[in-house]
């Protein structure tokens, strides 16, 4: 008993101490990420699937009405595979093409746009004659919570479906207006107090459009392979 | 795609403050206010530990969690990284400037609990800013900082002399000014739309 | 003092936030929509259940001279084990509420509730206080963020629960509303103070 108070009294009993503490709360937090470290990835891997594919959810006839969160991520995976392949355009840069029963639907191309604070990772869907948008979807970023990260939310990224890109006279400019303004065609609905963030989604999303079509997409690119 | 690290560092101090929009250092605001010269010690103190804290994060960061595949551990790093840093901080000025020590360095150990400081460090791994983002950020954000301090604290002097309902006196004076400082600060973001 | 006692007095008489005015940091900022607050408000109670638990069971082991660094180390620790829960089992929420999650660690109600009580009693009344603290603070937060949804969104928990009529006030979406609520959170509770008196 004695031995043991002596110990606690010396000057190595504090450094003893946090040694032993952080060894062990280490340990377990190692574990638990290990744990959690599969689960992370496989679910990463299903919420890009699930992502590409809620861009289609008309052209998907299995779901039957269900939503895509219902499926298990083994129904997810072989949805994806039935219509979605990765093509290329260049060493860095992928995108996706849509087809079902051989018949070529739409692109998916993955876009990141700057917002107020970070960069916004965003798919944005359209037809393969860049007529129209199919839809986008946001998923990554770090604007502030409640404001600009409100851009993940549904309402704002379903008004791009249908909204016009390129026509005869050029690229569309789309126009923001106030959150509880009610949107005419051409129009999207910007966030209230973010309106950084919107016109990013907006004007980012174009100018990438833009700069795929008149590379790689237009007929004269086409024409130049 | 990088953000310029100018328009961070102004919309760290102005538009997006982090104290009166992200809310961050928001008890040791509200307790020392009371003084402008001690709220501004407070603020430069502020200011000089999350500039520095911020680069010795971003590099312990990406030279030791993001190799060792040890990110789960950043917020026990980040705590300890500032701890230490503001112990070390404390030693020198104690030791080479008595004078900055009796005006800046009383205010060294309220700054490890200060979450504006670690909320710098996570928002920059977050946002996944680079180097020099990363400082313009931090520098903002202290700079920021300071300056709603400042502004609450010349206020409170003014108000000590008015007549406050008796149940709001106090906190809940002090919030609402806050609340006023940061409805005039979202004006600034007019000017965020030219970027 | 028995249990019931504690966790009233821990969550209504001395609630941290309008008593002590104590962690609002790391939470006001999230109040804008009442799930984000509800997921905070659960990870603050489940951090100071069971950090006050833990320190309280080895509080006579703990150095005098390292006593604040070992209690930020284990409070961090439940931290970390919140921020791989929501990673694991709702990134979406992990996601939304950023680095907030984290900011737990320094939200001194935390801290407080060591020092105060965990560090003179045992274990399990040190839980029950932490579990009191914890939801007497996510109980204000869901109140701030009840108005604020509703007066910004027109919503509850997400649901909209206002018809097309109703304009929202943005003003209830940005920072300044929470500053303003607080403040009349904190005047009530003062007033009905002075009347008991």
């Amino acid at each position: 008993m004695s031995d043991k108070m002596s110990f606690r009294d010396s000057r190595f009993y504090p450094v003893f101490f946090m040694i032993i503490l952080s060894a062990i709360l280490t340990f377990i937090l190692a574990t638990s990420y290990q744990l959690s470290k599969e689960r992370v990835k496989m679910f990463r891997e299903v919420s890009m699937q699930t992502s590409l594919l809620s861009l289609f959810i008309p052209e998907l006839p299995e779901l039957n009405g269900k939503t895509l969160a219902a499926l298990e991520a083994e129904e997810i995976s072989k949805l994806y595979k039935t219509y979605i392949v990765r093509k290329s355009l260049n060493a860095e840069y992928n995108y996706y093409k849509f087809s079902r029963e051989g018949q070529e639907l739409g692109y998916i191309f993955p876009v990141s746009v700057k917002g107020l604070w970070s960069t916004i990772h965003l798919l944005v869907a359209i037809k393969s004659d860049f007529s129209e948008y199919i839809g986008i979807k946001v998923i990554n970023q770090g604007e502030t919570p409640g404001l600009g990260a409100r851009i993940t939310e549904a309402w704002f990224q379903e008004q791009f479906s249908g909204k016009a890109i390129l026509q005869a006279d050029g690229f569309v400019t789309l126009k923001l207006i106030d959150e509880n303004e009610q949107p005419a065609s051409g129009m999207i609905r910007q966030i209230t107090g973010a309106t950084v963030s919107s016109r990013a989604v907006v004007s980012g999303v174009r100018e990438k459009l833009k700069i795929l079509y008149e590379q790689y997409f237009s007929k004269k690119s086409k024409g130049d392979k | 795609m990088e953000i310029n690290a100018f328009v961070i560092f102004f919309a760290a101090i102005f538009t997006s403050n982090i104290l009166l929009t992200n809310f961050l250092g928001m008890c040791s605001f509200l307790s020392v206010s009371r003084e402008v010269e001690s709220s501004f010690g407070l603020g430069v103190a502020v200011f000089f530990v999350i500039v520095c804290t911020t680069a010795i994060n971003y590099a312990v960061y990406h030279l030791i969690l993001v190799p060792l595949d040890i990110i789960y551990l950043q917020y026990i790093v980040f705590i300890i990284v500032i701890a230490a840093f503001v112990q070390l901080t404390e030693l020198f000025v104690e030791r080479f400037s008595p004078v900055l020590y009796y005006t800046l360095g009383i205010f060294l150990p309220l700054i490890t609990v200060n979450c504006a400081i670690f909320g710098v460090s996570l928002f920059m791994v977050i946002r996944n800013y680079s180097f020099l983002q990363s400082i313009a950020y931090g520098a903002g954000a202290g700079l920021g900082w300071l300056l709603a301090i400042l502004s609450l604290a010349g206020l409170r002097q003014k108000l000590k002399l008015q007549r406050v309902p008796a149940g709001l006196r106090g906190a809940g004076i002090t919030l609402i000014i806050t609340g006023i400082m940061s409805l005039a600060f979202i004006g600034f973001s007019g000017i965020a739309v030219i970027q | 003092m028995n249990k019931k006692q504690i966790f009233i007095q821990s969550a209504f008489t001395e609630n941290a936030i309008w008593a002590q005015i104590l962690g609002i940091c790391s939470a006001l900022a999230v109040t804008n929509q009442m799930k984000n607050s509800l997921v905070m408000g659960l990870g603050v109670i489940f951090t100071l259940a069971l950090s006050m638990f833990t320190i309280s069971a080895i509080r006579s082991l703990i150095p005098p001279r390292v006593r604040m660094m070992a209690q930020t180390f284990i409070i961090a620790f439940y931290v970390i084990l919140v921020d791989l829960f929501l990673k694991a089992v709702l990134p979406e929420v992990s996601q939304q509420l950023g680095p907030y999650v984290g900011l737990i660690i320094t939200n001194c109600i935390i801290m407080g509730r060591a020092e105060a009580f965990a560090i003179k009693n045992t274990p399990l009344d040190s839980m029950i206080d932490g579990i009191g603290a914890g939801v007497g603070y996510t109980l204000v937060l869901l109140l701030i963020s009840l108005i604020r949804e509703i007066f910004g969104f027109g919503a509850i928990f997400g649901y909209q629960v206002m018809g097309t009529w109703w304009t929202p006030w943005s003003i209830m979406v940005m920072a300044p509303s929470a500053f303003f609520l607080l403040a009349m959170l904190i005047w009530l509770v003062e007033i009905r103070k002075r009347k008991k008196r």
